[in-house]
């Protein structure tokens, strides 16, 4: 899973596979985050949903 | 209308977590009808319990059936709760926003199966304390590598995907924080689907991937192209087109047991068609997949397909599976004047269901069942009542949580409008 | 055909000599650490790294012919077989790595393909129980611990300290006594020598009281297996399925030597009539 790991070789599917595995991981944990800084953004400046329902 | 238990006082009242606008049954009932998924729930712990504590003897797969009952669950649940990324990529991607009040149902329906596969899985191997060296350690030759990645990884993206409907419930909403951050999320819901429909194309196909590379078990394996065996194209065309299915036909059950309509016809419609249409391009691919898998490479591999159906695997199941359960409701549900009769729709959508549980289980059952030494023997294999009671997992979890979420969340947007 | 630069361990068994005694199992157990379960009546979960199949020519009295056949773990190469000339085996310097039908699909790496031995190696304790390497080996040669081996009161001392005894929920096989090719790489290494043909050899080779088995570097003209295989009565099982295995089988019988592949026409009425040109059988 990681480069230290003992099996680890940087050839193309370890490559592959792992850059699409952070890649993704990256955006998901990324956008998680910045919607939870722009949510404690919008707090901070009043800006608070109303619930529609 | 006053019924008999109107004049019944009340104990609890939780209606005002209940979605705006809609009506619930009393908190008595529900928690007598919770008894069912408990007991199913009861049912598959004593079974988990013995199979960790004893080990695996506990089931009847042996060193033939090296896959029994809860593998056929995995895939089947994951196949038919595709309709989650299939959905979502519909509605947030492709723009299909008519999509919209069926989605959360969807997810709803996609995070029950593939947390219920999890769980499950972590039973089925044989020493669940290292089940994270397939992470550490991984191979990434390996088709199940993959999919341990790609499902855990899609488990996380269907749990943010959820989490909106959770905060949107009418008096968590209330809090600033959750209702904020509630809508900040469906803003960006978008990204969160792209992610599930990368990680789901991946995980469907190396789910098939997984018996076509099996290349020395002549049942499963059937060609492909460079290192994608066509089970990994055949799986993911399944699982999209049945997936909608899935989740429309948990609505229309859903809907006869509370009595209230959850969404217009409409919508269930335009998801049979998608269904309909998915499902005969799967078929004309299937069809011709297995054609050429008994006619030119089974016979390299020096087998007839009598011998890849014996009883009581016989011809009746691929007649079954690819006649009565698939070409049949493919052409059932393209046809509008199906989808438009509830009923029919719903059993055209049954059968597609049961279609592709049928292709699951014969790529792992009927696979290990059939000799491949001309010395060796023809096994069968039923499961033991422990491994029922692991399997029954994602039904009672499913209904604990489905039962949950239908009472207090707002999965469906048009349920107050069509009801009063 | 042979890379040059490698080793290659393979096994010729030689059917006509074989008498089903099954001293080669007991032998392989005994070396290699293999638990007895509490009930053996059911021999579906039984280990047995090395069995020994009885297979017959299917003809009634008094034309029967029964032959026994020892199945260890092929160590398959994967890849495209070669022609009979090559000993059907192929592995050119520039083929691409080997694809062992059960290696590839090993989710954890606790199994792997030893390019200076050609063994496969299984590590039981990377391995985290799936069971999808059992269910891709078509010799049904992998055997998963289903119980705890009940290891009698005393008996755990009398087990062979140089190799592991498992834990149930773990997969093995056999590993053609890897431990003893580690003795004999010592011994080399202390002597300054190379490992002998009869420095290393497995358990079952020297149990086998008709000498049926025989053990060594397929690809060294030095060794007794390298002009066994190039016999015109040698074989390998499933051959069609191109697991290219390193096992090779010996017998002077057409019977015995048919009922190691399977073949469209034995099943096929139509085409064996047709095979026969016609006539009734």
């Amino acid at each position: 899973m990681f480069p230290f790991a003992y099996e680890w070789v940087w050839d193309i599917g370890h490559i592959v596979f792992f850059g699409l595995f952070y890649g993704v991981l990256s955006v998901i944990g990324g956008t998680l985050t910045l919607t939870i800084l722009k949510t404690m953004l919008d707090l901070w400046a009043g800006h608070i949903h109303e619930p529609e329902h | 209308m006053r019924r008999w238990f109107d004049d019944l006082p009340k104990y609890a009242d939780d209606s005002s977590w209940w979605p705006k606008g809609t009506k619930r049954c009393r908190p008595e009932f529900f928690l007598f009808w919770l008894g069912v998924p408990l007991t199913l729930l009861a049912y598959f712990t004593v079974g988990a319990v013995l199979c960790l504590a004893l080990g695996l003897n506990q089931t009847n797969m042996n060193d033939y059936f090296a896959f029994g009952v809860w593998i056929v669950v995995d895939l089947a649940v994951i196949g038919l709760g595709a309709g989650a990324f299939f959905t979502s990529f519909l509605n947030y991607i492709v723009g299909k926003t008519e999509l919209k009040p069926i989605v959360n149902a969807a997810v709803l329906i996609g995070f029950i199966c593939y947390v219920g596969a999890i769980l499950m899985l972590g039973i089925d191997i044989g020493q669940p304390i290292r089940g994270w060296f397939g992470f550490w350690h991984a191979n990434v030759h390996s088709m199940l590598t993959e999919v341990m990645f790609c499902i855990t990884t899609y488990a996380i993206v269907l749990t943010i995907e959820l989490l909106p409907s959770v905060l949107d419930n009418r008096r968590i909403s209330r809090v600033p924080e959750f209702g904020t951050f509630s809508h900040n999320l469906h803003t960006i819901m978008i990204v969160f689907a792209a992610a599930g429909t990368f990680l789901s194309f991946f995980h469907q196909g190396s789910l098939g991937g997984m018996f076509g590379v099996l290349y020395a078990r002549p049942f499963a394996d059937r060609g492909g192209l460079g290192i994608w065996p066509w089970t990994f194209f055949l799986f993911i065309m399944s699982a999209i087109a049945v997936g909608p299915s899935f989740t429309t036909m948990v609505v229309m059950i859903t809907e006869k047991i509370t009595g209230r309509k959850l969404t217009k016809h409409n919508v269930k419609m335009l998801m049979g068609k998608i269904s309909g249409w998915l499902l005969v391009v799967y078929m004309v691919f299937k069809s011709a997949d297995t054609m050429w898998w008994a006619y030119i490479k089974l016979p390299a591999a020096g087998l007839t397909m009598d011998q890849m159906y014996q009883a009581p695997y016989g011809y009746w199941l691929l007649w079954v599976e690819l006649g009565l359960c698939g070409w049949l409701p493919a052409l059932m549900l393209v046809q509008e004047k199906v989808r438009a009769s509830y009923g029919w729709m719903f059993v055209a959508m049954l059968l597609a269901c049961i279609g592709i549980t049928l292709n699951r289980f014969v790529f792992t059952i009927q696979s290990l069942a059939l000799p491949v030494l001309p010395f060796e023997k023809f096994y069968a294999y039923l499961p033991s009542w422990q491994e029922w009671g692991i399997a029954s997992l994602v039904l009672g979890f499913g209904l604990l949580v489905f039962m949950l979420a239908y009472r207090y969340l707002p999965i469906f947007p048009q349920e107050p409008e069509l009801n009063d | 055909m042979w890379r040059k630069d490698v080793m290659r361990f393979g096994m010729v068994i030689d059917l006509d000599k074989c008498t089903g005694c099954g001293a080669c199992s007991v032998a392989c157990m005994s070396e290699n650490n293999i638990g007895v379960l509490h009930n053996e009546t059911d021999k579906i979960r039984s280990i047995t790294w090395l069995r020994v199949y009885q297979i017959d020519n299917g003809k009634a009295f008094p034309d029967t012919e029964v032959a026994f056949i020892p199945r260890p773990c092929m160590h398959c190469q994967g890849g495209k077989s070669g022609t009979p000339g090559q000993a059907f085996f192929q592995e050119a310097p520039m083929d691409e790595a080997a694809h062992p039908p059960c290696v590839s699909v090993c989710p954890a790496t606790a199994t792997d393909y030893d390019e200076k031995t050609g063994i496969v190696s299984q590590i039981p304790t990377r391995c985290i129980g799936c069971r999808y390497c059992v269910a891709a080996c078509p010799y049904h040669a992998r055997y998963f611990n289903w119980y705890d081996v009940p290891w009698p009161k005393g008996t755990p001392r009398a087990l062979s300290p140089f190799v592991s005894p498992r834990m149930r929920g773990v997969v093995e096989k056999c590993t053609f006594c890897y431990q003893r090719y580690q003795s004999a790489r010592n011994k080399a290494l202390v002597d300054g020598s190379e490992v002998g043909e009869m420095d290393y050899q497995t358990a079952c080779t020297e149990a086998c009281p008709s000498g049926a088995i025989t053990f060594g570097q397929l690809q060294n003209p030095k060794h007794k297996v390298h002009k066994l295989i190039s016999s015109e009565h040698t074989f390998r099982l499933l051959e069609k399925l191109q697991t290219n295995p390193k096992v090779y089988y010996m017998s002077k019988r057409e019977w015995v030597r048919k009922m190691a592949d399977n073949y469209v026409t034995r099943h096929n009425k139509f085409a064996q009539a047709a095979a026969q040109g016609g006539h009734q059988q």
